[in-house]
């Protein structure tokens, strides 16, 4: 991708998406839903990161990211969350990076400040363990975007990846735990974890 | 440092034992300075011992001599200051040898000191700093370590050497002139006794600098006496050793010595000697040319290397004074570029034929060896010889079938370089731009004499060498360095060639395009292949499809080329990149201690060539050729035939010449290859980023001095600016005439002295400030000048203190009071109505004015003060309630029974007819269910509402408005705030003023001091902004502000207040933005 003559909502949307896929990466080591032996160690931004071993699972992460990037250009993405689902497929745990891309943002982006800025996320997201929940057995888990508008079907090859989801929802609104934010300009990103409130009807198992 | 514990130099089981029993016992371990120590340093030698331990473990090394002990032994160094090896190698050798290392000095546990450097003072009193211990060089360390064996040291004592090592003298950079003058002897002495061309070749590598004479002697005495008659036991030891490579040739060891020149020991020598014998039943193994090629290259390069060395510094001087010369001269230049390449004429063959005149027309030329049957190949012919076709590069044999008469004479390099030298200065004589090329080549740039011929300059320059030299020169004259170069070729031999600048392009035309310099083989090849072959042919192909052929850089060469264009310069030195030695022929290693040794021995070369050159190198690089898996015998004896080389290189902390340091690293580099030693065939030893000695001795310039005297100055500065700032905040809190308050000026005074000496205090100082009921014992050592007293402060002092400060000041201050006290009379309306339009705007403002004026006459009553203060939180409460209630009226009259109390005391309140005790005790508590219970009905009513009330953006602005808000108004909570959000308060952000809050907060005001209500309504409105501000973008510090306002909350009633007013509104707009409500601390499971 050129990055010269672009906006500075494409060089800032292409270099979220890169950390992106770096902390979805993250946060899939992090909840430990493969075996630690499938990720290698790798520096990014100057931070030890976890990637994907196995080509499928990199695979996925790389392009579920990456199919996004027009999207957050527009800034017709809200929300993206990493989601884990019990056996049922009912939500347990969800990341949630919620973004802004100022549209109206004209001046270039410093590049170096945005990074560092990202870097926080990802250092905070290596020591996050202790406000996760373990995941119950036989679980999955998934990428999730949430739009704005629903993208237009003549849009290119790109969202096409993208299908709706109708993935289970939870009926109370959730607990949230924030872990970390950032305001670059024109970007804002928001992480934090949502739990099932706990008036939430949960079936046990069994 | 010493230990104050005494105990024996191997007590560490008597230290244990001492020092142990307290570790359990006291609750502090250390009960005063010296017990620390103490402990501190059997910790460091258990860790010692531990490391010992493992390392001696790891490398396996056979560092332990026959009684199973280390050879340190018995040995506990301590190392003094910077060494070179470094205190962590020494301490290094020291774990893996069985020695010691102490960190702290101890006349008791250390047996030896090192040290590389001592001041001149404790040099002076040696006996009164080493407290009778031996104080060695670091080098006895390292030497031991490489005998394996205990040396005895007093030969490396520095007192011994510190005539010669303390500070360098004149002399010192006389040296090199000394030690040049006496080689010059040496070459005497060799030349004298070598006549025949059999011990000139032996002889022609004898040691240059630094050997020392007894080696010089013994060697003579050998060379009469042969070999076997040497009595010295050194020499038949290296006999075995030099029988291992007895079956080598002479080539190769002539050159496997040339590289060793400065070997110390004698197995160089040794081993030339040895090889003479049996070399000539050796010479007919030869058969690949190519490989001969190289090693004649290799030999002449090596010998321009040393002589390029030695040009350098001998020409120095000379070319440094030319340049000032050159610069006068230069300013009547007309620039006309004009370039002479000056070329000895069959250099090698000329110089050995100066002593045999009579053979001047005869065909000679000159090779290793005279055998007629060998393969050495001829390094240059003559031109009679050149014209039986004898060419460089032939084999003796070969050559002296296609000329029988051919007289052959080996190397003769002391002659090489005298005529060198001479050839040199007179280059240096008649011009001062001389780049030289080689020993006997070089290029002039004449273009300052601009009113010159030159064909007349070079032909003057030409006689001049022939006349000094006795040999003859050949000069090619034209505008470029190229075109001067080909003139040449067509000028020799003796001969000179002037092109002038129209004459190029038919010159150019029929040359071969191999004939140009930097044309190989290989471009000529594929030239050829397009049928090109002489420049004019070249000429026509456009630039373009030489790009494309032969790439941009080599394209273009040949564009420019065959054009005649060439727009090098004349460099007068070009800067060395690196140093190093390299030999590839006649290594044969049987173990890994032939390999240690010959490493040894190179490296004391390279090491000899940077002292040499005056320059450290960093980095070292280690080329090892090994022989490729399956590859056959080399073609050519003990030659490395098919290899595969390996290089690593490894970068020093500090530049070094040291030979002990750069054999250690190559020695490290070596084992890192994990090869067969008896697989090697060739090593090199190159160092590069060198340095000049002088300037990294001045590596630590920086005035560390200078930085530390920067700090305190920068904390002096922040002080005085936060001492301005607590003079306003407590004036104003003053001049409301608060007598809880009154007590802090003193504090402030005697603080103002103590912040002058006490960096530390501008971190307590706002503490110290506000911990007001604290008594201030120490009396300031220094009083302020009486003008920097704020007698607004002064004043409302305790009589006693004011009395007592008047004694201080001898009585000055009584007189500035009394004058004072007018000039605030007239300004005392003015003071106190600023601070309230702050507050409350135009509404109230008439009514505060009257109030104020009523009291302000009565400013030192106390008692009055805080009436009129009070009356000021009751106008401020009527207004904000009257507003609330009306915009919440309708959710009010909604509540449940419970808030229906509440809401009648709103409705008090509205009216103003509140009493005091009800304001202060009843009110909040009420207003607070009142508000939360609004809030669980319904979201967010209360936190719109604030704002609406004020519309005043408490976070604009920078510093935003609160806090010069806060800072004026008189709750201590809210004036601590703003102080610490001046002080600390970054991009807004909230979270580290509570972090900051949490521990001074119980320090300050305890648990149960009584708030205005008013605080609690101003710290709402500042939060509940605050979660407007950041909502949308920055929810962790949100978080982190909850988390932080719930810590404070439990240690203050005002907190936990503002913390239920504030939770309902930051869950509602959290779930207003995010879908969701924060996770409580309370609520996790």
């Amino acid at each position: 991708m050129d990055r010269r003559n672009i906006t500075p909502q494409g060089q800032t949307a292409h270099v979220f998406v890169e950390f992106l896929e770096v902390a979805v990466s993250c946060i899939v080591f992090l909840k430990g839903f493969y075996p630690a032996g499938a990720f290698e160690r790798r520096r990014y931004m100057n931070v030890v990161v976890h990637k994907a071993k196995h080509p499928q699972l990199g695979n996925y992460i790389h392009s579920a990211t990456f199919g996004l990037l027009p999207f957050i250009q527009k800034g017709l993405i809200e929300r993206v969350a990493v989601i884990f689902y019990d056996k049922d497929r009912v939500p347990v745990e969800r990341f949630v990076f919620k973004l802004a891309v100022n549209q109206s943002h004209a001046s270039p982006v410093e590049e170096k400040s945005l990074e560092f800025t990202l870097r926080a996320f990802l250092v905070k997201l290596e020591v996050a363990n202790p406000l996760t929940k373990s995941l119950p057995p036989g679980g999955s888990w998934e990428i999730t975007a949430y739009f704005r508008s629903l993208p237009e079907e003549n849009d290119a090859t790109d969202g096409r990846m993208w299908v709706p989801t109708d993935t289970k929802q939870w009926l109370q609104p959730p607990r949230i735990t924030p872990i970390k934010s950032m305001s670059s300009e024109p970007l804002k990103v928001q992480l934090y974890l949502e739990h099932p409130s706990s008036t939430e009807p949960m079936e046990q198992e069994g | 440092m010493r230990s104050s514990s005494p105990s024996s130099a191997s007590g560490r089981s008597t230290k244990r034992s001492k020092s142990n029993p307290k570790t359990p016992v006291q609750r502090s371990p250390f009960a005063d300075f010296g017990s620390y120590m103490a402990e501190k340093n059997r910790k460091l030698r258990s860790q010692f011992q531990a490391e010992a331990s493992t390392s001696s473990l790891l490398s396996g090394e056979t560092s332990f001599s026959g009684d199973g002990k280390g050879i340190f032994h018995g040995v506990s160094i301590f190392v003094d200051g910077h060494t070179v090896p470094s205190s962590q190698e020494l301490k290094g050798h020291m774990l893996r040898h069985g020695g010691r290392c102490e960190n702290y000095f101890s006349r008791s546990r250390v047996t030896h000191i090192i040290c590389s450097n001592l001041p001149d003072s404790k040099m002076r009193n040696l006996r009164a700093f080493s407290r009778g211990l031996p104080v060695l060089k670091p080098s006895w360390v390292v030497d031991s370590v490489a005998a394996n064996k205990l040396l005895s040291w007093p030969s490396y004592e520095l007192a011994h050497s510190s005539k010669i090592c303390k500070q360098q003298k004149l002399p010192a950079f006389f040296g090199c002139k000394r030690i040049s003058s006496l080689k010059d002897v040496e070459v005497l002495s060799d030349s004298n006794e070598g006549t025949d061309p059999e011990s000139l070749e032996k002889f022609k590598n004898s040691p240059l600098l630094q050997e020392d004479k007894a080696l010089d002697r013994r060697m003579l005495q050998r060379k009469r006496i042969g070999l076997g008659l040497d009595t010295e036991e050194k020499i038949t030891g290296l006999l075995d050793e030099g029988s291992k490579i007895e079956t080598s040739d002479s080539s190769s060891l002539q050159l496997f010595i040339q590289s060793n020149c400065h070997a110390a020991d004698g197995f160089g020598e040794l081993t030339n000697t040895k090889c003479l014998h049996t070399s000539d039943v050796h010479h007919s193994t030869l058969t690949d040319p190519n490989f001969v090629e190289n090693y004649f290259k290799h030999s002449r390069l090596h010998f321009i290397g040393t002589w390029r060395n030695r040009y350098r510094k001998r020409f120095c001087n000379m070319l440094k004074g030319e340049c000032s010369k050159s610069n006068v001269d230069s300013s009547t230049s007309t620039y006309k570029t004009s370039i002479i390449h000056i070329d000895m004429d069959s250099f090698f063959v000329s110089v050995i034929l100066r002593k045999y005149p009579e053979l001047l027309d005869k065909p000679v030329a000159v090779c290793h060896s005279n055998n007629s049957k060998g393969t050495a190949e001829i390094s240059s012919a003559n031109y009679p010889a050149r014209n039986y076709g004898v060419s460089a590069g032939m084999f003796v044999r070969d050559a002296k079938a296609c000329c029988p008469n051919l007289v052959v004479f080996p190397y003769n390099f002391e002659a090489y370089e005298e005529v060198a030298d001479q050839f040199y200065s007179i280059l240096h004589k008649h011009c001062n731009k001389v780049q030289a090329l080689s020993c006997d080549e070089a290029f002039l740039d004449i273009s300052e004499f601009s009113d010159l011929d030159p064909e007349n300059f070079s032909s003057v320059i030409r006689k001049e060498i022939e006349e000094t030299t006795q040999c003859t020169a050949s000069a090619g004259i034209a505008g470029n360095l190229l075109m001067a170069r080909l003139a040449t070729k067509f000028a020799k031999p003796n001969g000179q060639c002037y092109i002038p600048s129209e004459k190029v392009e038919s010159f150019l035309d029929d040359l071969p395009i191999t004939a140009l310099p930097g044309i190989g083989r290989a471009i000529g090849d594929k030239l050829e292949s397009k049928q090109l072959r002489t420049c004019g042919q070249l000429r026509l192909i456009s630039k373009k499809t030489l790009h494309k052929d032969f790439g941009a850089k080599i394209g273009d060469m040949l564009w420019n080329y065959c054009r005649g264009i060439d727009d090098r310069k004349v460099e007068i030195l070009k800067e060395t990149k690196s140093i190093g030695a390299e030999v590839n022929w006649g290594v044969r290693f049987l173990n890994t201690m032939d390999c240690e040794h010959f490493l040894n021995n190179l490296s004391k070369e390279v090491s000899s060539r940077l002292q040499e050159c005056g320059v450290v190198a960093r980095t070292i690089n280690l080329k090892v050729k090994r022989r490729r898996a399956g590859a056959k015998d080399p073609l050519k004896f003990m030659g490395c035939g098919d290899c595969e080389n390996i290089s690593r290189s490894m970068t020093l902390p500090v530049a070094t010449d040291d030979a002990t340091l750069i054999q250690r690293t190559a020695k490290k580099i070596f084992a890192s290859y994990r090869i067969d030693v008896t697989e090697v065939r060739g090593v090199g030893l190159q160092m590069s980023k060198l340095e000049v000695m002088g300037t990294n001795k001045q590596g630590h310039k920086h005035n560390i001095l200078e930085s530390w005297l920067m700090v305190p100055a920068k904390v002096g500065e922040e002080l005085v600016r936060l001492e301005n700032q607590m003079d306003t905040t407590v004036e104003e809190s003053l001049s409301s005439g608060e007598d809880q308050l009154a007590v802090q000026p003193s504090g402030q005074l005697r603080e103002y002295s103590q912040l002058c000496i006490d960096r530390e205090a501008s971190s307590n100082s706002l503490h110290v400030n506000l911990c007001n009921s604290r008594p201030y014992q120490n009396a300031s050592p220094a009083l302020p000048p009486v003008c920097l007293l704020d007698m607004s402060v002064i004043k409302d002092l305790p009589v006693d203190i004011i009395s007592e400060m008047n004694d201080a000041y001898n009585g000055k201050l009584y007189d500035l009071m009394r004058k004072h006290d007018e000039d605030q009379k007239s300004h005392a309306d003015l003071l106190l109505t600023t601070p309230w339009e702050i507050h409350k705007g135009k509404e109230v403002k008439s009514e505060t004015t009257k109030s104020s004026g009523s009291t302000s006459r009565e400013l030192n009553h106390p008692e009055k003060a805080e009436g009129f203060e009070m009356s000021l939180h009751q106008v401020k409460l009527q207004d904000i309630l009257q507003i609330k209630s009306t915009t919440c009226a309708d959710q009010m009259v909604l509540t449940s029974g419970s808030s229906s109390k509440a809401f009648s005391i709103m409705q008090n309140l509205s009216n103003g007819n509140l009493d005091k005790s009800a304001l202060a005790q009843g009110v909040p508590s009420h207003f607070a269910s009142v508000a939360v219970d609004t809030h669980r009905n319904k979201p967010n009513p209360i936190g719109p509402a604030l704002s609406d009330t004020f519309k005043i953006n408490l976070w604009s602005g920078s510093p935003p408005k609160w806090v010069e808000n806060f800072e004026v108004s008189n709750s201590l909570i809210l004036n601590l705030t703003a102080q610490l959000y001046a002080k600390y308060g970054v991009d807004k952000l909230l979270s580290p003023i509570l972090q900051l809050l949490i521990s001074l907060y119980p320090l300050i005001l305890g648990s149960s001091s009584e708030e205005p209500l008013e605080v609690r309504f101003d710290l709402c409105e500042l939060l509940l902004q605050y979660i407007e501000l950041k909502i949308d973008s920055d929810v962790e510090e949100l978080y982190l502000c909850y988390l932080l306002l719930e810590r404070l909350a439990s240690v203050s009633t005002v907190f936990s207040e503002v913390h239920n007013i504030v939770l309902p509104s930051l869950q509602a707009s959290v779930s207003e933005n995010y879908g969701g409500t924060l996770q409580l601390t309370g609520s996790r499971d």
